[in-house]
C-alpha cells in the first residue's frame, strides 16, 4: 500500500495554491501542519480526486488515481473541513447515505453505521437530526462516516477545527484507533493535534512543503534556534513585535520570561531551550504565511522532499 | 441505485421549502377547484340564478337540450328552424339595421322568458358561427343566413379555418403555403358528422390546466437545490470523493427528479380532473372537440383535447424539471436557479407579443401560454421548419423533449466534472 503525490500542482488563475509537492506515503499517520492559506487543503482534495491537479498525479501502488476512478475512490475516506450535511437528515440516515455511496450492502450499512456511531460517542443519537448537533458531535459524525468503508486512505482536513480542547484530545485518540494498518494523511494548524499521533510529519508553506520527518528528527531542527530569556514586562510587549515569541510568562518582581525562536541569541541574557514541535512550526513560519500563493515568478525557491523520495 | 434514489428523495422532500411549497400548491389547486364548483354562477334569461352544482346542472340541461349528431341536414333544418322561431315576430330584414343591443332589447320585448332562454341557448351561437361577426346578436347572423348557405353548413365551418389562414392572426402572421396545405389537411381530417352536446367536465379540464403551472413551480423549488445544495454547503467534496458518487449518485438524483415530478404532477393534475370529472361530469368525452368551439381544425373528441392539454403540461413539467436540474448542477446558488424557473414559467404570461409573429410563437410554447384552449386548438399556431411543418402540440413536445435530452447530460456530466476548489 503506497500512495505518491508526484509533482502536485494546482495554480487558480495566477495563484499557485500547491507547487510541485512530492511524497510517497505508506501506512501511518501523517500530519500535514501549515498556517491557514498554506495549501494543506488544496492538496488533500487533490489527494481525494475531487480537485483535478494542474500538474502531476496521485498514484495508489503505481496507478494513477485519477485512471483507477470509482476502484480508488472505494479505498478512500475522506473528512473535509467544514464537511457539509443534510440538517433534515439524522445520524444514521446520513451514515447509511454514505454507506450506500461507499457501496456498503444495504444490512451491512445499518451494522456499521451504529457501530461507529457507538464507536465515536453517538450512540442513542442516531435518530437525532444533524442540524440539532453540536460543532463537536459532527466532527465526530464526520470521522465516523469517513471510516464507514474501512479505507486504506484516511485523509482528515482540519478535523480539529472548532473543537475545544477535551473534543480534540478526544478526536486524537479516535484517530489513532482508526489509523492501523491505514495511510491516514491529516492535516492541521494546531501543532498539539499531530505531535502525539503523527509517525511523519509535513510542513507546508505557501503551497509547497517545506519540512517533513519524524516529530523527534523535525524537533531537532530547531535545536539551538529556541531561546529563552527574563526581560523587564513593560519590554516583553516590544520585544514580541519584533521576534517570532513563542511564549511569555510573567514572574514575580516585573519580569517576564521569553521565550523565541531566532538563529541567534537577540536579547541579552538569552539561554539556550529545549525545541518542541511548536519552536519549529514557530521557526518555519516566523515570516508569516504570507508567502501563500505566490506569482510563479517567485516559485521554486522552497525545499521539498518525500519521507522516501 | 434504488436506495441512493429513495435517500435522494428523501434529501429533496424533507427540506422545508420544498416540503411547504409542495403542500402549498397541493392546498391551493385544492381550494380553486373548490372556488371553481362553489363559485359557478348561471341567471337565466327568465332571471332565475343558479349557483354552484346547481349551476353546472343548468348548463348541462342547456347544453343537452340541443345533444346530439349534427348532420348537414340537421343543421339545415335547425338554423331554418331558428329563423322561423325569431322572425316570426320581429322583423328579418330591420335586424340587420340594428345595434346587437338593440336588437337584444327587441327580442327581449317580443319573447316569453322561455322563449328568451331558447333564443339564447349557446347552440344557437354555435350552429351560426361560421357567419357570424364579432358583436353580433345571433339573430343578426341568423338573418343573413340563406337556406343554400345552411345547406352547405360543413362547407362554411371549413371555411372558418380559410379565413383564419387569410386573416393571418389580424395580420400578425402570413402563413406559408405549406402551413395552409396543413391547417386545410387538418381541417379536412376532422370527422363528420360532428356531435354536438355536454362535455363540462373535459372543457373545465382545459379550462384549469393552466393552474399546473403552479404544480411545475413546485417541482422546480423542489429540484432547485438537487446539486447547488451540495455545492453551497460543502457536501460535494464528501459526495464527489466516495465510490458513487461520480458516477451512480448523478443517475440517482435525475432518476429521483423525474420520480418524484411524475408522481407530484400526477397528483395534482389528478386533482384538477378528479373534481372537473366528479363535479361536471364525466359524460361528452366521444363529442367533437368542435363542440366545445367549431374553429379548431383537430379531429379530436372533448376528452382527448382535455387529455393533451394535461399530457403537454406533463411534458412541459418534465422539461423543467431537467433544466432545473442542469442549472442547479452549474451554480451553488439555488435562488438563481427558482428565479430563472419563475421567470421561463409564470413571467412569460406577462410578456406581450405586440404583434410580432415570432414572438408570439416563442411566447406559446410555455405552458402559461399553450395552456389554454384558443392557444392549443383554435389559434392556428404553426412552426415551418424547412419542409416540414409543425403545430402547437408538435412543437411543445418537441421543445421540452429537446430540452430534456440536452439538459439531462449537461447535468450529468458538469456534477461529474464538479471540482471542489
Amino acid at each position: 500500500m503506497e500512495l505518491t503525490l508526484d509533482r502536485l500542482t494546482r495554480e487558480f488563475g495566477p495563484k499557485i495554491a500547491v507547487d510541485r509537492v512530492s511524497a510517497t506515503l505508506t501506512p501511518g499517520v501523517y500530519g500535514l501542519l501549515g498556517a491557514n492559506g498554506a495549501g494543506k487543503t488544496t492538496l488533500m482534495r487533490m489527494v481525494c480526486g475531487v480537485l483535478r491537479p494542474t500538474s502531476g498525479e496521485v498514484r495508489y501502488d503505481g496507478a494513477p488515481v485519477a485512471r483507477m476512478g470509482d476502484a480508488y475512490r472505494a479505498l478512500l475516506g475522506y473528512l473535509p473541513q467544514d464537511f457539509g450535511y443534510y440538517p433534515e437528515f439524522t445520524a444514521l440516515d446520513f451514515m447509511e447515505y454514505m454507506a450506500a455511496l461507499k457501496g456498503l450492502g444495504r444490512r451491512d450499512a445499518r451494522d456499521r453505521s451504529l457501530a461507529l456511531l457507538e464507536r465515536v460517542g453517538l450512540g442513542g443519537e442516531e435518530r437525532r437530526r444533524i442540524r440539532t448537533f453540536s460543532g463537536g458531535m459532527r466532527q465526530r459524525l464526520g470521522i465516523a462516516h469517513s471510516v464507514l468503508n474501512d479505507p486504506e486512505v484516511l485523509v482528515l482536513d482540519e478535523p480539529t477545527a472548532g473543537l475545544d480542547p477535551k473534543e480534540r484530545v478526544r478526536f486524537r485518540n479516535l484517530i489513532a484507533g482508526f489509523a492501523r494498518d491505514k495511510i491516514v494523511l491529516l492535516s492541521t494548524h494546531i501543532v498539539s493535534d499531530v505531535e502525539h499521533i503523527a509517525d511523519e510529519i509535513l510542513v507546508m508553506r505557501a503551497g509547497s512543503v517545506v519540512l517533513s520527518g519524524r516529530p523527534e528528527e523535525l524537533v531537532s531542527k530547531a535545536e539551538g534556534r529556541v531561546w529563552e530569556a527574563a526581560v523587564p514586562a513593560e519590554r516583553a510587549e516590544a520585544l514580541e513585535a519584533s521576534l517570532t515569541v513563542g511564549n511569555v510568562r510573567h514572574l514575580d518582581g516585573g519580569r517576564a520570561l521569553l521565550r523565541y525562536v531566532a538563529d541567534e541569541p537577540r536579547v541579552p541574557g538569552s539561554a539556550p531551550a529545549e525545541p518542541t514541535l511548536e519552536d519549529l512550526y514557530l521557526y518555519v513560519f516566523r515570516d508569516g504565511a504570507a508567502g501563500a500563493g505566490l506569482p510563479r515568478a517567485a516559485r521554486g525557491s522552497h525545499f521539498k522532499e518525500g519521507r522516501h523520495a | 441505485m434504488p436506495r441512493l434514489i429513495l435517500f435522494e428523495l428523501k434529501k429533496m422532500l424533507s427540506r422545508r421549502v420544498a416540503l411547504a411549497a409542495n403542500v402549498g400548491v397541493i392546498v391551493f389547486l385544492a381550494a380553486i377547484m373548490a372556488l371553481n364548483v362553489t363559485q359557478n354562477r348561471t341567471v337565466n334569461f327568465a332571471g332565475e340564478e343558479f349557483n354552484g352544482v346547481a349551476a353546472i346542472a343548468y348548463n348541462r340541461s342547456e347544453a343537452e337540450k340541443h345533444a346530439g349528431t349534427v348532420t348537414a341536414e340537421r343543421a339545415a333544418e335547425d338554423i331554418a328552424a331558428y329563423q322561423e322561431m325569431v322572425f316570426s315576430r320581429i322583423d328579418r330584414d330591420a335586424v340587420g339595421e340594428m345595434t346587437g343591443a338593440a336588437v337584444f332589447s327587441l327580442i327581449e320585448q317580443s319573447f316569453s322568458p322561455e322563449e328568451f332562454n331558447e333564443i339564447y341557448n349557446s347552440y344557437w351561437n354555435w350552429l351560426l358561427r361560421p357567419w357570424r361577426v364579432s358583436g353580433e346578436e345571433p339573430a343578426q347572423t341568423a338573418a343573413r343566413v340563406t337556406p343554400e348557405m345552411a345547406a352547405d353548413w360543413y362547407g362554411a365551418a371549413a371555411g372558418l379555418t380559410q379565413q383564419a389562414l387569410d386573416d393571418g392572426q389580424g395580420g400578425m402572421w402570413e402563413y406559408s403555403k405549406a402551413e395552409r396545405a396543413y391547417w386545410t389537411e387538418m381541417r379536412s381530417s376532422v370527422p363528420e358528422p360532428i356531435t354536438y352536446g355536454y362535455s363540462g367536465g373535459w372543457d373545465n379540464v382545459v379550462d384549469c390546466a393552466s393552474f399546473l403551472v403552479f404544480a411545475i413551480l413546485a417541482v422546480c423549488v423542489t429540484l432547485a437545490p438537487a446539486f447547488s445544495f451540495e455545492y453551497s454547503s460543502g457536501a460535494d467534496a464528501v459526495v464527489l470523493a466516495t465510490r458513487r458518487g461520480r458516477s451512480t449518485l448523478v443517475a440517482a438524483k435525475v432518476a429521483a427528479g423525474l420520480a418524484y415530478a411524475t408522481v407530484y404532477f400526477a397528483l395534482c393534475a389528478a386533482l384538477i380532473v378528479g373534481v372537473s370529472l366528479v363535479f361536471y361530469g364525466a359524460d361528452g368525452f366521444g363529442l367533437s372537440i368542435q363542440s366545445m368551439a367549431l374553429t379548431s381544425p383537430y379531429p379530436l373528441t372533448a376528452g382527448q383535447a382535455a387529455l393533451a392539454t394535461v399530457g403537454l403540461m406533463y411534458a412541459a413539467c418534465l422539461g423543467f424539471s431537467c433544466l432545473t436540474l442542469a442549472l442547479s448542477s452549474r451554480t451553488p446558488s439555488t435562488l438563481a436557479v427558482f428565479l430563472t424557473d419563475v421567470a421561463l414559467v409564470l413571467l412569460t404570461g406577462l410578456v406581450p407579443s405586440a404583434g410580432v409573429g415570432v414572438l408570439e410563437r416563442v411566447l406559446a410554447l410555455f405552458p402559461i401560454n399553450f395552456s389554454n384552449f384558443s392557444m392549443l386548438f383554435s389559434a392556428l399556431e404553426s412552426y415551418p421548419l424547412g419542409p416540414v411543418v409543425l403545430d402547437l402540440i408538435g412543437m411543445v413536445l418537441l421543445v421540452y423533449a429537446a430540452l430534456a435530452l440536452v439538459s439531462t447530460p449537461v447535468a450529468v456530466v458538469s456534477f461529474r466534472r464538479r471540482q471542489v476548489a
